[in-house]
C-alpha cells in the first residue's frame, strides 16, 4: 500500500491532521521582473480582481490536469482546483516573491490533493461501481452506446490513452506527480522538488522510477505504436 | 565537443524535445552504446504520450465559479463579525449585570454576616464583663472534663 508523505509547503502548518496552506517559500531570490505572475500576484495582493482572473484562466487547466489525474473524479477535481484559487487569493496578503508563482500554485493543489486522498482514507466511500464479492471473477458491465458512432482509429486511440491513464494511476503518487509535472514547460527540476517537498536527487529518482514502471507495463504499446499485450 | 553525459540528455529528453545539438550528443554516445538504443527509443516514445495525454475537462464557467467563491470567502467573515457584535454583545452584557449583581448580593450577605458577628462578641463581653470572678474560676478544669467518658448513669441511680 501507498504511503503517504506528510503534506507540505516550506514551512508546513499541521492542525488535526491536515495541512495548512503557508504563503511563503524558502527564500530565492526571485525579482518580480523575472516571474510575470508574481507580478500579477502583487496585484492581487491590493486588491486586483483582474489580475486574478489572468491568473486563474492561465492556470485553470494545468491545475485541473494535476487534480484531476490525482484524485480520478472529475467533479472533485472542479472543486478542489476552484479550492486552490480560492487559497491563493485568501493568502495572497501574505504572498512574498521568493519563489515563482507555479511553484507555489502548484504545492498549494498537490497539498490540498493529499488533505482529499487522507479525508478519503478516513471516510472511505463505496463506489456503486465497486463488484459486489460474488462478482469479483466478472467483467463489469458494460453498456452500448448507440448514440455515437468512433471510427476504429478513434476507438484505438482512446483505448491507448486509456492504458496509459491506468498505468499512470497506478504509480505511487509522488511519482505520478513528479511526472505529471514534467510536462510543465515552466517548472524546472528544482521547483519539482520544492513542491514535493524532496531534494533535486530524490525528485529526479522518483521521475526515473515512474517512467521504468510506466515502460515496463505499456512496452508492449510504445515498441509497435498500438495496443497488443 | 563535450563527453555526452546521458543521464543528462535523458533527463532534458523527460522534459522537451532534444535541441539539434543534443541530437547530435545523443547520437554520438548511443553509437558507442548500441545496446541503450531501444531503451532511448521507449523513452522518446513515452515522453511524447505523456506529453499528448489529453487535457482534464474545465467547465466553461469554472473562471466565473472561482470569483464567486472568492467574492462568497470574503462576505463569510464580515457576516461572521456582523453576527458577533449582533447576538453576542447583548447577551455577555446580560451576563456581566447579572455577575455583578450576583457579587453585589454575596457581599452584601457577607457584611450582613459580619455585623451580626460583631453584635454577639460583644454582648457576650459585657456578659462576661458583669460576673463576678469566681464563676470562672474553675472554667479550666470544667472545660477538660468535656473529653472524659459519659457517665455510668445505672450507678449514679444506684448511689441514689
Amino acid at each position: 500500500m501507498q504511503r503517504l508523505r506528510p503534506a507540505k509547503i516550506a514551512q508546513p502548518c499541521r492542525r488535526n491532521g491536515v495541512c495548512y496552506i503557508a504563503a511563503e517559500l524558502e527564500p530565492v531570490s526571485m525579482p518580480a521582473d523575472l516571474d510575470p505572475d508574481a507580478a500579477l500576484m502583487l496585484r492581487v495582493k491590493q486588491g486586483d480582481t483582474a489580475a486574478f482572473t489572468e491568473l486563474v484562466e492561465k492556470y485553470k487547466q494545468p491545475v485541473i490536469n494535476l487534480v484531476y489525474r490525482t484524485l480520478h473524479d472529475a467533479t472533485e477535481a472542479e472543486d478542489i482546483a476552484q479550492n486552490v484559487f480560492v487559497q491563493v487569493y485568501k493568502s495572497a496578503h501574505r504572498y512574498r516573491i521568493t519563489a515563482r508563482f507555479s511553484t507555489w500554485l502548484f504545492t498549494i493543489a498537490r497539498n490540498l490533493c493529499l488533505n482529499e486522498i487522507r479525508r478519503r482514507s478516513r471516510h472511505p466511500a463505496e463506489s456503486i461501481d465497486a463488484p459486489t464479492p460474488g462478482q469479483q471473477d466478472q467483467p463489469p458491465h458494460q453498456f452500448e452506446d448507440r448514440h455515437t458512432f468512433s471510427p476504429p482509429d478513434d476507438l484505438l486511440h482512446g483505448e491507448l490513452e486509456q492504458k496509459i491513464e491506468e498505468a499512470l494511476n497506478a504509480l505511487p503518487e509522488n511519482q505520478r506527480t513528479a511526472i505529471l509535472l514534467c510536462r510543465q514547460d515552466e517548472l524546472s527540476y528544482e521547483e519539482i522538488a520544492e513542491i514535493l517537498g524532496c531534494s533535486l536527487a530524490a525528485t529526479k529518482s522518483l521521475i526515473h522510477r515512474g517512467r521504468t514502471t510506466l515502460k515496463e507495463k505499456l512496452k508492449p504499446y510504445l515498441r509497435s505504436g498500438t495496443w497488443s499485450p | 565537443m563535450s563527453d555526452p553525459n546521458p543521464d543528462r540528455l535523458r533527463e532534458t529528453a523527460w522534459r522537451r524535445k532534444l535541441t539539434p545539438a543534443e541530437e547530435a550528443e545523443l547520437r554520438a554516445w548511443l553509437a558507442a552504446h548500441p545496446e541503450e538504443q531501444s531503451d532511448w527509443e521507449l523513452e522518446r516514445t513515452l515522453t511524447d504520450r505523456l506529453f499528448q495525454l489529453p487535457d482534464a475537462p474545465v467547465p466553461s464557467n469554472f473562471t466565473a465559479r472561482v470569483l464567486q467563491a472568492v467574492e462568497r470567502e470574503q462576505t463569510v467573515p464580515t457576516r461572521a463579525r456582523a453576527w458577533s457584535w449582533r447576538y453576542l454583545l447583548p447577551r455577555a452584557a446580560i451576563a456581566g449585570f447579572l455577575l455583578t449583581l450576583g457579587i453585589v448580593a454575596y457581599n452584601q450577605r457577607q457584611q450582613a454576616l459580619w455585623a451580626s458577628f460583631g453584635t454577639d462578641v460583644a454582648m457576650a463581653s459585657e456578659v462576661v464583663a458583669t460576673l463576678p470572678p469566681e464563676v470562672v474560676r474553675d472554667f479550666d478544669v470544667i472545660r477538660r472534663l468535656d473529653g472524659s467518658p459519659a457517665p455510668d448513669e445505672e450507678l449514679i441511680a444506684l448511689f441514689q
